[in-house]
């Protein structure tokens, strides 16, 4: 065969060949049987475009469920730092009595870094409430005369009070100073 | 290589003599759900639908599936078949877009898988003036250029590879070509021409 040639006659002849090619005996007796077999299975649905699955919500339920997993993980996290936390006294359970000398002074005033330190959600937490309704403190709480001495004492390294004490707090018994 | 046994016909050179009246009876009972009118309809055109998506891929385990998909999907869509073509030309685009469908998606040319020759192409006397009568071994050689034919085909485009399928070994007129491909005659022809000028060239060395 020539490639510069446009006579085709000898390439026809050699394509035409190809005709004799043919499948495994059988095969054409089988064939419509194996296409009405095909005919008679369900009709497979075709597989949804990905507006289809955004509207049937098969692309944003795991998006969702797994934002709802990271909150509840978030959630649970937030619980256990909130339980590590030493509780802050309630307001009102301790009365001060601030006509007394001395009362509500703290000792020690805390250092400054402590307080610097402290989220923003603590940093009160070494002063005392002085303006607490004195209806909110239970009378009798604690033993008659009891006094709690108030000084900040020491803050922990973590920044926490180890002990705290109030000078001259009234807890509202007969002899309280 | 052993010829296939006798009894199975080659493929139909020329395009069918399709009857139109017939086709379109079974097309109807087809359509009103008869499946037997559907049976004969593909008894009538197996071959041929076989045929053009085997020279596309030379691969008879592809042409198999890819046929029989074919005339599934004809069938389902025989509801929005109105007859402005013909039953044939119609069922053939089906196949011709499925099959240029699946070899895009193929990325890298599929090994070959040819089908056996039947017992009438040793004696086909355009393949003997072909081939040397000095080769020793006849069937080797007939294999050989199975094989040459095949590969050489596999290099066109999957257009190219289509134009001369149609045209060139299963017989269809140019019109017809062009009604398939859903393009005009005139690119239908310079295909053609520019698809044999290669197979040409690729099959230049041989007889060397």
């Amino acid at each position: 065969m020539n490639p510069g040639d446009d006579n085709f006659d000898e390439l026809q002849r050699l394509l035409g060949w190809k005709r004799h090619e043919v499948p495994p005996p059988g095969f054409f007796v089988t064939f419509p049987e194996r296409v009405r077999a095909r005919l008679s299975q369900p009709v497979r649905a075709p597989d949804p475009s990905w507006w289809e699955r955004l509207l049937t919500g098969e692309l944003w339920r795991p998006a969702l469920a797994g934002a709802c997993a990271l909150a509840a993980g978030g959630l649970l996290i937030w619980q256990f730092n909130a339980g590590v936390r030493p509780p802050a006294p309630a307001p009102g359970l301790v009365r001060q009595d601030l006509s007394a000398p001395g009362a509500g002074v703290l000792s020690e005033p805390p250092p400054t870094v402590f307080q610097r330190q402290l989220p923003a959600t603590l940093a009160g937490f070494g002063q005392l409430s002085s303006d607490a309704p004195s209806s909110m403190a239970p009378r009798g709480l604690f033993a008659p005369g009891a006094g709690l001495r108030g000084s900040l004492t020491q803050a922990s390294a973590t920044g926490y009070p180890q002990a705290l004490t109030v000078t001259g707090v009234n807890l509202g018994g007969p002899e309280a100073q | 290589m052993p010829p296939t046994a006798p009894g199975i016909p080659p493929t139909p050179a020329v395009a069918p003599t399709s009857e139109p009246a017939e086709d379109a009876e079974l097309v109807r009972r087809a359509q009103a759900g008869d499946l037997e009118a559907y049976d004969a309809l593909v008894r009538r055109y197996q071959e041929r639908i076989y045929g053009v998506v085997y020279h596309m891929t030379s691969n008879h385990e592809d042409a198999a599936d890819l046929a029989q998909e074919a005339f599934v999907r004809a069938y389902r869509a025989l509801a929005s078949f109105k007859g402005d073509s013909s039953f044939f030309t119609w069922l053939y685009r089906i196949a011709v877009n499925q099959t240029l469908n699946f070899l895009k998606q193929r990325r890298n040319r599929g090994h070959l898988s040819l089908n056996d020759l039947d017992f009438q192409a040793e004696n086909d006397p355009d393949i003997v003036a072909l081939i040397s009568e000095k080769t020793p071994r006849r069937e080797t050689s007939l294999r050989e250029l199975q094989e040459r034919l095949n590969t050489a085909l596999q290099k066109l485009s999957v257009q190219h590879r289509m134009v001369v399928t149609l045209h060139d070994i299963q017989g269809l007129r140019h019109e017809q070509i062009a009604e398939i491909m859903n393009c005009n005659v005139g690119t239908v022809r310079s295909r053609l021409h520019y698809a044999r000028q290669q197979l040409q060239a690729y099959l230049a060395d041989w007889r060397q």
